[in-house]
């Protein structure tokens, strides 16, 4: 469980993060999206005591994380692939983060084979591809078998075999009952791997809910009446039932009610429909709608 | 503590620049303090065998001098590569209580320092006294003053290297740590300059590690007694320690 209540940071004149108030819960892969400077990498520091808030507080397992008193075995993090000494061998960076967590040395050679970086553990990190120097963070981000994971952008830099071992291996950690909290700037990235997902945009909350609600949002029906006079009746008809309603050229694009019921309504008014169509936009574009919305909101 | 300080021992093991700076740092000691006996007649105008014992061994433990540069660029990249590297997130992740982090670190480089400077006394030493020998002359008696010498001169790269790794963890570099480092080794010079400035003299680091060695002169302006330079050493060190773990402490990593 991680804990953001009103959490500002500002830099200066900027306002990097305003008020942001969210929980990420265990069991779930929770996506945190928004667009490159929406804010999250700094949340996501402020969430691991890297960066003080200015205001507001973040706790992580119900403490604060300086306050915790074995962070690895609570809380495993990857913030920047780029982050390892490139003249270190990834055994011996993985060795110095299970010293400093005061773990075995067992549990490197675990996840190195976990990773599927065993055979190249003696190799400089300098020589490694961003996709292996990934693995290699998640590799010490699990040293400690926690039961929070925080990873920021951790699908960069890999290729298409590295981003579904990385989904699989979220999605698993995650159904072991552990809160999995992601970063991704792109909305179908997170599509097939988070279950929830809190949308930032301005360093602002603009939502928080679950990829399914999304997506139902974002499903749509087209409806085109035979007769063009028609067009007015039946989105009447449609706006009482609760859909919301865009007139086009071709008819209308309902959202909010299902295709059956749309028919059932046209058969009751007596009108000959022409076109009915389920219409599921992408994640993406309700994505940009909701960071769209936001933008103009600022 | 203990994981910290082995975390950091690790990591001062496992990158191959460091552990050779050492060694560097002690060659170079011993290199220099062949130089310095074989120019003496250049440099003092006599011959080995027209000096003092002790004077030829003296100058063959300046060769230390060089070490404590070395060292001083050991003591800042343990701290200015983990900035450049970004691997100061991953540390501070790991241990945030930080102040843990900046302790291992100066306890990973003073010893290491100490050890590296204790070899190049005891090699500069022997390099005097051989070359005494090789002269067919009495090599220096190995008495008290001779050892204070040796120890004194040996604190100094201790010393400098720590001044390195304070500065290069304010100042987030490796470049910024030596600098700052050879800007205090070079102050009493600095200061010797500027007329009216050397009343500061006794109160430098250089005026602290001569005091312990015992090669300042009583009645000139930067001598210390021994005591009086301990304290003051170890003031500069809890001064220097300070500040480091303030300025890693308060601000966003």
């Amino acid at each position: 469980m991680i804990s953001a209540r009103g959490v500002t940071k500002r830099y200066g004149q900027v306002l990097a993060v305003d008020d942001l108030t969210f929980d990420v819960r265990p069991g779930a892969v929770t996506g945190f999206l928004g667009a490159n400077g929406a804010g999250k990498s700094t949340t996501m520091r402020m969430v691991l005591g890297l960066d003080a808030p200015t205001s507001g507080t973040v706790t992580v397992a119900g403490r604060r994380y300086q306050d915790l008193r074995s962070p690895a075995r609570e809380v495993g993090a990857l913030l920047d692939p780029r982050c390892m000494h490139p003249g270190r061998s990834a055994r011996a960076h993985l060795r110095w983060m299970a010293d400093a967590a005061g773990l075995g040395r067992a549990r490197v050679e675990e996840v190195l084979g976990q990773v599927g970086v065993a055979d190249a553990a003696d190799r400089r990190l300098g020589t490694f591809s961003l996709g292996m120097r990934q693995r290699v963070g998640i590799a010490g981000a699990l040293l400690g078998d926690p039961g929070v994971l925080v990873l920021d952008e951790p699908l960069y830099g890999l290729d298409p075999e590295g981003i579904r071992w990385v989904r699989s291996l979220l999605q698993g950690l995650a159904r072991e009952g552990r809160t999995v909290f992601v970063s991704s700037h792109l909305m179908n990235e997170m599509e097939h791997t988070a279950q929830r997902v809190v949308v930032i945009g301005g360093g602002r909350l603009v939502d928080a809910l679950d990829v399914a609600e999304l997506r139902g949002r974002a499903a749509a029906v087209r409806v085109a009446p035979a007769d063009v006079e028609a067009v007015g009746v039946l989105g009447d008809a449609l706006r009482r039932e609760g859909a919301t309603v865009t007139v086009t050229p071709d008819g209308l694009e309902v959202r909010g009610v299902a295709p059956d019921r749309i028919g059932r309504l046209a058969l009751q008014h007596g009108i000959a429909l022409r076109e009915l169509t389920p219409w599921a936009s992408g994640l993406e574009e309700s994505f940009l709608a909701l960071t769209a919305r936001e933008g103009e909101r600022v | 503590m203990n994981a910290t300080v082995r975390s950091e021992w690790t990591k001062f093991r496992s990158v191959r620049s460091l552990p050779w700076l050492t060694v560097t740092a002690v060659l170079a000691a011993e290199l220099m303090a062949l130089l310095f006996v074989v120019s003496l007649p250049l440099t003092q105008g006599r011959g080995v065998d027209a000096m003092p014992a002790a004077e030829v061994v003296g100058a063959a433990l300046v060769g230390i001098d060089v070490a404590a540069i070395v060292l001083m660029v050991m003591g800042a990249s343990v701290a200015g590569s983990e900035y450049s590297s970004g691997l100061a997130q991953p540390t501070f992740l790991l241990t945030p209580r930080r102040g843990r982090v900046v302790a291992a670190k100066a306890l990973v480089v003073g010893l290491v320092a100490l050890g590296a400077a204790a070899a190049a006394a005891v090699l500069c030493t022997l390099t005097g006294q051989l070359v005494l020998l090789g002269a067919g002359l009495q090599a220096a008696p190995f008495d008290a003053p001779l050892a204070r010498l040796a120890a004194g001169s040996a604190l100094a790269p201790v010393f400098y290297a720590l001044v390195a790794l304070a500065a290069a963890l304010v100042l987030r570099s490796t470049g910024g740590g030596v600098v700052v480092a050879l800007a205090v080794l070079l102050l009493p010079v600095l200061t010797g300059w500027v007329p009216g400035l050397d009343v500061v003299a006794p109160l430098l680091p250089a005026a602290a590690v001569h005091g312990l060695a015992g090669v300042s002169v009583p009645g000139t302006a930067e001598y210390l007694a021994p005591v009086t330079a301990a304290v003051s050493l170890v003031g500069w060190i809890m001064l220097l320690g300070g500040v480091s773990l303030w300025r890693v402490r308060s601000r966003d990593a």
